[in-house]
């Protein structure tokens, strides 16, 4: 290993033993309460409800995809603002209602709520497995970046295999230990970190490649003018595609239950408000230098993998130690999403999938002890496809997103509504998900019409909802019908 | 219309408007302009664009924040409390 990787490795080690600390920290002020571990016990203040939120929200995409993103597409990448500002205005949107109802119920998950505002099983099952089966992936793709950074930092030394390995087993350890209030403190120093890294690697790398921001723009445009219009450089984004990428993502991603877990997490609905605001504010400005990256990429990326241009350039040309810290940024995006990941699977599983099947009810020490079993099992399988990286892997990391759109039309209804039925609340998840699966698997592109997969799938599940509404006479659940009434003492509307 | 209800309105009509300045047909029809002038003070057209309207959007949500009563977090608790 050469000396700058030594002193990168060095740098990375000392990050995850900061991370085993904080951990080992939030251990010692939890408790093994299932609301503690699920939640934090409703008690995240504003600076850490802002910065977890973030830092769950940005992966290692921060770091890899969107630059890839930009230098495969050009300037119109930007659509990706289009999934950052509105899902954190439905964040508060639908956070406060669920935040409220939360307390007074107990509910610590979607599956929950919409269980018992439709009293209806089948919907805490669907929704619970939805927001599970989907996140596999994820974790597995952010595995496989922190891997990269390993071997990248110590040039080859540490097979990225084992680089995803450590960070795996980091990651588990103190989610075990502390559960939310683990996870959302390491979120919060992986917040710092990210940001840092990502605006302030993104300026450097920009400058020292092209001389400055603006002459790597007047460089790009010059010769590839096409990325700086619609379609763009791939000519991929037609009016349709436009519109079929974002509203899916828009919904997906503020339904994902590592989310959804910290709607129900603030201390207070001023602290949720805020931190929705902040959250908004960070995962915008994160990206301010993110398309010169892009158009550099395109300039001087030679041989280097879009997605792994951005990397290399930090460390090939930022001194080493702020090479090594940028890259520990790195890690910290794609940890920071992966524990909440892993938290929040094991927080579904048992709470939504485990504690409905068994028929008592299981103690908090029983729930946490499955949550331990499940943080164990979604690692090995996370890892096992790291390891053989299954073709089908981008396939359905693409749709798990959209997956969990799928949600969104039985949330409305039950948020908004009185006329929508558990089962066609079911049957709209249903029917969701299956168009998503068929038009990303067997049917590509019905019609020729250029919609998404995910596009196709909240279509058809937004129908059924609506036509449910209108053709079956539902008889809304006493339980929903307290729950609107507490919503409009409380909101007014 | 009470009040609340029309806080609600100008809210969702706000965010609307600055949905649809970023999207088709509005974005397209401005495409000519983002071809003919890819750069604007040595930054992309389009991306200006398209960040003048996130930040409409983001000053709007601080503003409603801090302002729109309905969304006072702390009239909103009183009014949990009470119907506790």
């Amino acid at each position: 290993m050469t000396a700058a990787s030594q002193v990168g490795m060095a740098v990375l080690v000392l990050y995850l033993v900061a991370v085993l600390y904080i951990g080992w920290r939030a251990y010692r002020v939890g408790s093994e309460n299932f609301a503690d571990q699920a939640v934090a016990n409703r008690g995240l203040g504003i600076f850490v409800l802002t910065l977890t939120y973030a830092a769950t929200y940005h992966s290692a995409y921060a770091f890899t995809g969107i630059v890839g993103f930009a230098q495969g597409d050009g300037i119109p990448f930007w659509i990706n603002g289009l999934w950052l500002v509105p899902p954190t205005v439905l964040f508060w949107e639908f956070g406060k209602r669920l935040w409220v109802l939360g307390k007074r119920y107990n509910y610590v998950s979607l599956a929950q709520y919409l269980g018992d505002a439709y009293d209806n099983r089948t919907v805490a099952m669907l929704t619970a497995l939805v927001q599970t089966v989907f996140i596999v992936p994820y974790v597995t793709v952010q595995l496989i970046g922190t891997g990269y950074i390993f071997n990248t930092v110590t040039g080859g030394a540490i097979p990225f295999e084992v680089g995803a390995a450590i960070m795996l087993v980091v990651m588990i350890i103190y989610v075990w230990a502390g559960g939310m209030r683990a996870v959302a403190w390491t979120d919060t120093v992986q917040g710092i970190m990210m940001f840092l890294a990502v605006v302030g690697g993104s300026f450097f790398v920009t400058t020292q490649l092209g001389g400055s921001i603006t002459g790597v723009f007047q460089q790009a445009a010059a010769q590839v003018p096409e990325a700086f219009s619609l379609p763009g450089r791939a000519g991929a984004f037609t009016p349709v595609r436009w519109i079929s990428q974002w509203v899916p993502l828009c919904l997906g991603v503020i339904l994902a239950p590592q989310l959804v877990l910290r709607m129900f997490s603030a201390r207070s609905l001023n602290v949720l408000k805020w931190a929705s605001v902040g959250g908004a504010v960070y995962i915008t400005a994160i990206y301010t230098f993110t398309p010169a990256v892009g158009m550099a990429g395109i300039l001087y990326g030679g041989d280097y993998a879009p997605d792994q241009f951005f990397v290399a350039m930090l460390w090939e040309h930022l001194p080493v130690l702020l090479a090594g810290l940028a890259l520990a940024g790195g890690f910290a995006a794609a940890m920071s999403t992966a524990d909440s990941q892993i938290h929040a699977v094991s927080t579904t599983v048992a709470g939504d999938i485990y504690a409905p099947l068994v028929r008592r009810k299981p103690s908090d020490r029983e729930l946490t002890r499955v949550m331990h079993i499940v943080h164990v099992l979604l690692g090995a399988a996370a890892y096992y496809w790291v390891l053989t990286q299954p073709p089908a892997l981008i396939n359905i990391v693409t749709i798990a997103v959209g997956g969990t759109a799928m949600l969104a039309p039985a949330l409305v209804g039950a948020l908004y509504s009185r006329r929508v039925s558990g089962p066609v609340a079911a049957l709209s998840i249903v029917v969701g998900l299956a168009a998503l699966v068929v038009t990303q698997f067997l049917w590509r592109n019905p019609l020729g019409l250029g919609i998404l997969p995910g596009m196709w799938g909240l279509i058809l599940s937004t129908l059924v909802v609506v036509l449910g509404a209108l053709i079956v006479k539902a008889q809304p659940s006493e339980r929903l019908i307290e729950q609107h009434g507490h919503l409009r003492s409380i909101f007014g509307a | 219309m009470n009040s609340i209800k029309r806080e609600n309105r100008l809210v969702w009509v706000f965010f609307l408007v600055t949905v649809l300045m970023v999207n088709p047909p509005i974005l397209y029809w401005l495409n000519g302009w983002f071809q003919a002038r890819p750069l604007l003070m040595g930054w992309p057209t389009l991306w200006l664009y398209l960040t003048f309207w996130y930040v409409v959007m983001l000053g709007g949500f601080v503003y409603f924040a801090a302002r729109l009563p309905s969304w006072q977090a702390e009239l909103i608790e009183e009014a949990v409390k009470k119907d506790e």
